[in-house]
């Protein structure tokens, strides 16, 4: 299973400086290849299914791909029959409907290894490393990043830092310093951010 | 035990018989094989279908090809080979032996009462 992401709320999500706002009413959707048929899928059907795979996977064995395709296959074939529209988006009900009707993971056997949700682990990591991010920035974007970095608010932190080097004596070197030193965020973390 | 368990046994042991006897009517794909196997309450889920396909398939028992189909992607239709049918042939044998054998065991009870 391939997939692209798309962010269709993207304009609308810079404008709201990365708020969840919207998030209710216009989910995300992930256009994915499940046995050589494009879909297009909520989020989060798409992780849930993503995630089901993945545990039949580690419940077969090591070198049967055969089986893991074709289970695919039939998940592909499952939502086609609901789907007849191109443009319809499959949602979690229907993805979980379909992996009711293939079965649990464990009826394919036990767990090679325990089930680790590589996917989820890995995302809200590569989140918060510290950039300098590209938008909300005042004069380095030296407080956003640290703001983004332990989740507050980036005007805080520019208060803070304002008050630290006139009052505090804190060297306004350092944040120079820092402003060379963060990375900036790269350009396809700008595009696809999920927040 | 219960008879749903009673019947999960041997829904087990024979699952693999059933596939094969479905097969050797013609070349078939798994929605299909699905579907009758549903039908004759065999399976529950359908992911039980796949594993003991890719088995028998391993095994040499089954072959398969693809077929274009008019709507959506092509289709994987399995047939038995001859080593499946050859196979088959030992499995009618056994299963007539068996229900030879129980229906003995039974007669036998019932002559003993």
């Amino acid at each position: 299973m391939h997939n692209t992401k798309t962010c269709y709320i993207f304009a609308l999500k810079l404008e709201q400086n990365r708020t969840n706002k919207y998030q209710q009413t216009m989910k995300e959707t992930v256009n994915a290849n499940i046995g050589s048929v494009a879909f297009t899928l909520d989020d989060d059907a798409y992780r849930a299914l993503k995630r089901y795979l993945k545990r039949i996977e580690n419940r077969l064995p090591e070198s049967d791909k055969d089986t893991l395709d074709d289970i695919e296959r039939r998940v592909a074939e499952i939502l086609s029959e609901k789907i007849h529209h191109p443009q319809r988006v499959v949602t979690l009900a229907e993805v979980e409907a379909a992996m009711q009707q293939i079965g649990d993971p464990d009826t394919f056997g036990k767990a090679r290894v325990e089930d680790t949700e590589t996917e989820e682990a890995q995302e809200p990591k590569a989140k918060t490393r510290l950039y300098r991010p590209r938008t909300n920035r005042c004069i380095g974007g030296v407080c956003a990043a640290f703001a983004n970095y332990f989740g507050g608010d980036a005007t805080l932190f520019r208060l803070i830092t304002f008050m630290l080097i006139f009052f505090g004596g804190l060297s306004i070197w350092i944040y120079v310093i820092l402003w060379i030193v963060l990375p900036q965020e790269p350009e396809h973390e700008f595009t696809l951010n999920k927040e | 035990m219960t008879e749903e368990n009673v019947k999960v046994q041997m829904r087990k042991g024979i699952l693999e018989y059933c596939i094969l006897a479905i097969l050797a009517r013609g070349a078939n794909y798994a929605p299909r094989i699905i579907a009758e196997l549903k039908e004759a309450e065999m399976i529950v889920v359908e992911g039980t279908l796949y594993p003991i396909l890719t088995r028998q398939k391993n095994a040499g028992l089954l072959t398969y090809h693809w077929e274009e189909s008019p709507q959506g992607p092509p289709r994987k239709f399995y047939s038995l080979s001859e080593k499946g049918y050859e196979y088959l042939a030992q499995w009618d044998k056994a299963w007539e032996d068996m229900v030879k054998q129980i229906e003995n065991i039974r007669g036998k009870a019932a002559n003993e009462e």
